[in-house]
């Protein structure tokens, strides 16, 4: 049996790390640290050299003429351990809230409508093909045929169907409906499913990657036993659940009716079963692979990627696949609580974040890119407009600002002219986080002219204390860390956290019933938001750029957040194993989402 | 004489336990935070009849006593509730986690009363020795030692340095078996285990010193029988007595010591998700958890008290 | 005064030679918590550092020093000194315990002995009201309420920690009040006609104390450990203040870069509580002495 695509994802995947061993080089001239840097810099670009070579390709280009030469065996059998961050809360799709370790096990379990594509593009998977109307209202998908649940049950248009008013009330998939103004889904035969919308949007199918909405469960199952569903979940994904251990392990099985086959016509998925185990300390993770206790394991720390880089040094037998998601970390500011009110405060403030230093902090230098918007250069949607626009570090320009503010008469948080200004910090008690915080704590309070209250909370009362309560959601936090953005469109997030956040902001500018808990800055700019509903009334890639421009200009100029750089992800996995960090889609494209979420159903051992 | 110690123990014990129970409703009930925000994920809040739909659903309105009567009525027909972050009923977490707990407890006893024997048994013979020196000083280090540190060392020396055993991971007896079970307990137990040996071998060591000193012993070592035999037949059973309360109690305080150890392995027990419920701010898993370890620590303290008047003539005849 | 200082010394003598290596360790705690403090007070008058400066954001130094003469005991993937926040640390670690000591012997020491010697429906009523909060473990009861405060500073845990310290000096000082009352010179006292309250404060409480100072003593090792655990698992005073366990719990994240931030303070954590212990071992030995000697 053979199986030759899997290679172009490992070369394409090759590539990528060069791209970010180069991008790593270009962050690292502007500090001061050069020693320890260039020599990071050297061991990057030999990892990234070993790649290439295992993967059998020798330049960037010619990716499509080399897989015709290279071919690997793929072989059917054998069982996986991956070792996870953290357990998820539950794998109800439409009802849980699911992060990277979630959607690990919901994606070897469930199957979604759509696939994101590597490029951010959206491409077929359970939808063979799909088309609008004119206005982006109505969208109609053609289904595969022939897929099954694991009960034995058929998916048809009217699945989808089914599952939609639970997804209407589904705690997680209830904000998904709501921002994609999605109506009604009609099932039009058993093959064809329309999705109604209120309103327009372009870029609805990027909602239907999104597993709240857009993977396919058994509604009747889940409504027989809703809370046991979580437990038992019920999908027509690549493995079955065999058995769920909370905190300890969770194992899924091969599910020998599954619908799709290699572009070979063999049946997937190779692997028997699937165990993954939740293991919370990051360097405890690292050592159950090098030790061989797990086969794989997955990270979102940039000092995680640079322990696992120096143990591949050492000898260690495993390969590393990393990934500059289309994400990035830092913090905001709330416009509710003086005196960041001010965008001299707030610019005053992101002006002095050595993100460099913070960067180091967080043990990333050489593998996080520092970030200047919600794009990562890789994406489509980067500008370097804005990166220019940005106010990037200058401590004494910052220092300049905060001055200004604090010798200003009419400063708005009521103190006397020449006071310190009061800053609340709040990070969760992340152990990246907490070192994170403090670099920025030390860089305020350096100046003399700022208070700062550090504050970590735990991640839901961290998330809490930005929302605030129903019904206003007026969140009383201070200076926020927090993360932006994904692969995905990026309508799917920008729309609802710049829309009017509160129902008398909304009704202000004639937008009635138009609000969201989700706009944690406080801001609201009836401009972008004007912008942001014409990105998703076009398919038209030059204008949505140029509007998401716009958008980004914008926030550097009001709403500037301090950035820690890009998320850098990383897989680490045992080199004997292929095939986990992409996937090919039914159409013979290659898909991904620049994310260190393993992908199963067409991952296999070479031995 | 005994039957009325268990009555006034017996109506004590629920006094204590209504008491506790309120004291655990009331504690968690002050945590900071609106629950709905716990349960809900942030994109699905600004459905306003959503969140109204679910307030009424799980009656979080009720007044706060109206809610305890019925937590606490539920409780006692074994329904603690079910978690507001996972749907998981309360009872089936705590019924996956006993075992894990309640192993790691019992082999920690087990092994600080087995070791103990013989160290503190072998203290008091050459009273005042290089042996007993020793011991000494590593009783004082096993006492002083966080429990947490010591699993961090136990990690870092048979893990990191070694590789002989895995630093995380739990492999249940029903499936894995004896064996594979024992690799994944032995290290968290071992750091569980180091106070309670400390205090056992010095109790043992100090309660045979007073022995080795009775009449009966002197006159067996006259009479010429062996000294192994008589540390054993003689010296060491009258002391048992005291021991096996203190080993039983030392289960109970175990059960409430296992939470960090269980967090440092990252194991599946009580402990690891009492404390990812206080990190999620689930209520209702706090409350739960920590009303079941407080009964169990209660209860198990008052069969000790029980056992040991059944036990000690002592006690009885007074 | 000069007779107190004299009889310590001669007490001091007495001590077998760990004990007294103990005691000495204890007073350098005591004094290196002190110090940082007024450094801190007299801002950098003093030749410490600054435990939360971090040199490598200003270009001045690189993170992760081994030790020197500018560091003595190296510094932290932030570039922070160790030594000064292991000594601003052991503030944290003497401020807790010392609470609970003080809380246990003034509240614990007065209560248990006014009920061990009134006795009655008082008696009952508080020894069933102790039975409550003993009831938890010790460690699920703080986890418990501290998980309510938002904001964690060294007051709330001292005070958290200083109040449930105080059931077990309860039992304690009731216990030894039991025996205490029992003896011919506090009933000669009563026989002669003295006050109640004057026979508690005079001759019970000072009494029982020298037993309860003891069991202070390694109770407050105890208490460090506590505060250690809970500071380890993040939930004690918050960052960037330093403390024993929050070192610990930080450098765990960086341990294959420095093991230093983990190696001083776990050190200077378990070197304090076995101070402690040996310090209230050989007291609680010299009070049983003494007392079945009276």
């Amino acid at each position: 049996m053979k199986s030759s695509w899997l290679k172009i994802i490992a070369s394409f995947f090759a590539i990528a790390l060069i791209a970010a061993a180069c991008g790593g080089s270009d962050s690292d001239s502007g500090s001061s640290d050069t020693a320890s840097s260039s020599d990071t810099e050297t061991a990057t670009t030999e990892a990234a050299e070993e790649e290439v070579i295992e993967s059998g390709t020798e330049a960037e280009g010619d990716v499509d003429t080399e897989v015709e030469e290279v071919v690997e065996e793929s072989n059917y059998g054998g069982d996986l351990i991956i070792g996870l961050e953290a357990e998820a809360t539950g794998l109800r799709p439409w009802e849980d809230a699911c992060s990277a370790p979630c959607l690990t096990m919901v994606g070897a379990v469930f199957d979604t409508v759509v696939m994101l594509r590597t490029d951010g593009t959206i491409g077929p998977w359970l939808a063979t093909d799909w088309s609008s109307n004119e206005d982006f209202t109505e969208w109609t998908f053609n289904l595969v045929e022939g897929v099954t649940f694991h009960n034995g049950k058929s998916f048809t248009a009217q699945t989808l169907v089914d599952m939609f008013p639970m997804q209407q009330v589904g705690a997680s998939a209830a904000g998904i409906v709501t921002a994609a103004g999605l109506t009604e889904v009609v099932a039009v035969d058993d093959t064809t499913v329309k999705y109604v919308l209120g309103s327009s949007h372009s870029a609805f199918p990027s909602f239907l990657v999104q597993t709240p909405l857009g993977a396919a469960f058994d509604a009747e199952a889940a409504t027989a036993d809703f809370d046991g569903y979580s437990m038992n979940p019920i999908g027509t994904g690549a493995f079955m659940m065999d058995k769920r251990d909370l905190d300890n392990e969770t194992i899924v099985v091969r599910n020998p009716d599954y619908w799709m086959s290699d572009s070979d016509g063999n049946q997937l998925p190779y692997l028997d079963s699937v165990t993954f185990r939740p293991i919370p300390d990051e360097g405890t993770r690292l050592d159950s692979l090098l030790s061989g206790t797990t086969n794989a394991m997955q990270t979102l720390r940039q000092g995680t990627i640079r322990d696992a880089r120096s143990s591949k040094e050492d000898g260690a037998d495993i390969t590393l696949l990393e990934f500059q998601g289309n994400n990035v970390g830092g913090g905001m500011y709330n416009l509710n609580n003086p005196p960041l009110d001010d965008v001299r405060v707030r610019t005053g403030l992101t002006r002095m974040n050595n993100q460099e230093a913070v960067i180091e902090a967080l043990g990333g230098t050489g593998i996080s890119l520092p970030g200047t918007q919600w794009f990562s250069p890789d994406s489509a949607f980067y500008s370097e407009k804005v990166a220019a626009a940005w106010p990037s570090f200058n401590y004494d320009a910052g220092k300049g600002l905060i001055y200004d503010y604090i010798n200003d008469p009419e400063r708005s948080d009521g103190r006397e002219v020449g006071e310190n200004i009061e800053v609340e910090l709040s990070c969760p008690p992340d152990p990246t986080l907490i070192a994170a915080i403090q670099v920025i704590e030390q860089l305020w309070s350096s100046t003399g002219m700022i208070d700062v209250n550090v504050t970590n909370y735990d991640q839901q009362t961290h998330i809490g204390y930005a929302l605030g309560a129903p019904p206003d959601f007026m969140g009383s936090h201070g200076a926020h860390c927090w993360r932006w953005s994904s692969n995905n469109d990026p309508s799917t997030e920008l729309n609802r956290q710049m829309a009017p956040h509160t129902l008398g902001v909304a009704a202000a500018y004639g937008l009635d019933g138009i609000f969201t808990p989700t706009n944690f800055f406080n801001w609201f700019d009836i401009e972008v938001f004007g912008w942001l509903v014409a990105a998703i009334g076009t398919e038209n890639f030059e204008e949505r750029y140029a509007l998401y421009e716009m958008v980004m200009m914008r926030i550097a100029r009001d709403v500037p957040m301090w950035y820690s750089g890009h998320t850098a992800t990383m897989l680490a996995i045992d080199s004997n194993l292929a095939g986990v960090n992409g996937w090919v889609l039914p159409d013979g494209t290659f898909g991904g989402q620049g994310w260190s979420t393993p992908q199963l159903n067409q991952a296999f051992w070479t031995n | 004489m005994l039957g009325k110690v268990i009555a006034i123990r017996t109506v004590r014990l629920i006094a204590t336990l209504f008491a506790v129970s309120l004291l655990t409703f009331l504690m968690v009930e002050q945590l900071p935070g609106d629950p709905i925000l716990a349960i809900l994920p942030p994109e699905a809040l600004d459905d306003l009849a959503n969140i109204e739909r679910i307030r009424k659903e799980l009656r979080l309105d009720d007044p706060v006593l109206t809610r305890y009567f019925r937590w606490v009525g539920d409780a006692l027909q074994g329904d603690l509730g079910k978690s507001y972050i996972t749907d998981q009923p309360v009872s089936d977490a705590i019924k996956d986690r006993i075992p894990v707990t309640m192993e790691l407890a019992f082999l920690a006893t087990l092994m600080a009363a087995v070791l103990a024997i013989p160290i503190g048994a072998f203290s008091a013979y050459r009273e005042g020795g290089y042996f007993d020196r020793a011991m000494s000083g590593f009783t004082t280090a096993a006492l002083s030692i966080p429990g947490f540190l010591a699993g961090i060392f136990f990690i870092w020396l048979f893990t990191l340095k070694f590789n002989w055993l895995p630093s995380t991971g739990w492999n249940r007896i029903t499936d894995k078996g004896l064996l594979a079970n024992l690799k994944t307990a032995i290290l968290p137990s071992s750091a569980l285990a180091l106070a309670p040996l400390a205090i056992n071998a010095r109790l043992i060591r100090a309660d045979m010193i007073g022995t080795l000193k009775e009449d009966y012993v002197l006159s067996a070592r006259a009479k010429g029988l062996r000294d192994r035999y008589i540390l054993m037949r003689h010296a060491l059973r009258p002391s048992s007595l005291t021991a096996i309360t203190v080993f039983a109690l030392q289960l109970g305080g175990l059960i409430g010591g296992t939470v960090v150890i269980e967090t440092v392995f990252a194991l599946p027990g009580l402990g690891t998700r009492l404390i990812s419920g206080i990190y999620q701010r689930d209520v209702m898993m706090i409350q739960g958890i920590t009303l079941f370890i407080a009964t169990v620590y209660v209860v198990v303290n008052a069969m000790v008290d029980v056992l040991y008047v059944a036990l000690d003539p002592r006690i009885r005849r007074q | 005064m000069s007779s107190a200082v004299r009889r310590f010394g001669k007490a001091f003598l007495e001590m077998p030679l760990v004990v007294k290596i103990a005691l000495v360790w204890l007073l350098f705690i005591v004094g290196a918590a002190i110090y940082s403090r007024l450094d801190r007070i007299f801002g950098q008058a003093l030749p410490l550092q600054d435990p939360f400066y971090q040199p490598f954001l200003f270009g001045e130094a690189k993170p992760v020093e081994g030790p020197s003469g500018a560091h003595w005991l190296g510094t932290d993937v932030l570039s922070r000194d160790n030594l000064s926040r292991l000594l601003h640390g052991s503030w944290v670690s003497l401020i807790v315990a010392a609470t609970v000591v003080v809380f246990g012997l003034v509240f614990g020491g007065t209560i248990g002995a006014f009920v061990g010697y009134t006795k009655g429906k008082v008696e009952t009523l508080t020894m069933a009201t102790l039975d409550v909060i003993l009831a938890f473990p010790p460690l699920v009861l703080l986890l418990a309420l501290v998980a309510v405060y938002k904001v964690r500073n060294l007051t709330m845990i001292a005070l958290v920690f200083g109040v449930l310290g105080i059931p077990t000096y309860v039992r304690i000082a009731r216990a030894s009040t039991l025996s205490v009352a029992s003896r011919e010179f506090i009933q000669a006292a009563e026989a002669i006609g003295t006050k109640r309250m004057a026979i508690l404060f005079r001759e019970i409480i000072p009494n029982i104390m020298p037993a309860l100072f003891a069991y202070a003593l390694i109770n407050a090792g105890f208490v460090i450990v506590v505060e250690g655990t809970l500071s380890y698992l993040g939930l004690s005073v918050q960052i960037p203040e330093p403390t024993w366990g929050n070192m610990i719990n930080e450098g765990r994240r960086d341990i294959r870069q420095t093991i230093l931030p983990i190696f001083w303070p776990g050190l200077f954590l378990t070197l304090s509580v076995v101070s402690l212990n040996l310090v209230g071992d050989w007291l609680q030995q010299r009070v049983a002495v003494r007392s079945s000697a009276l």
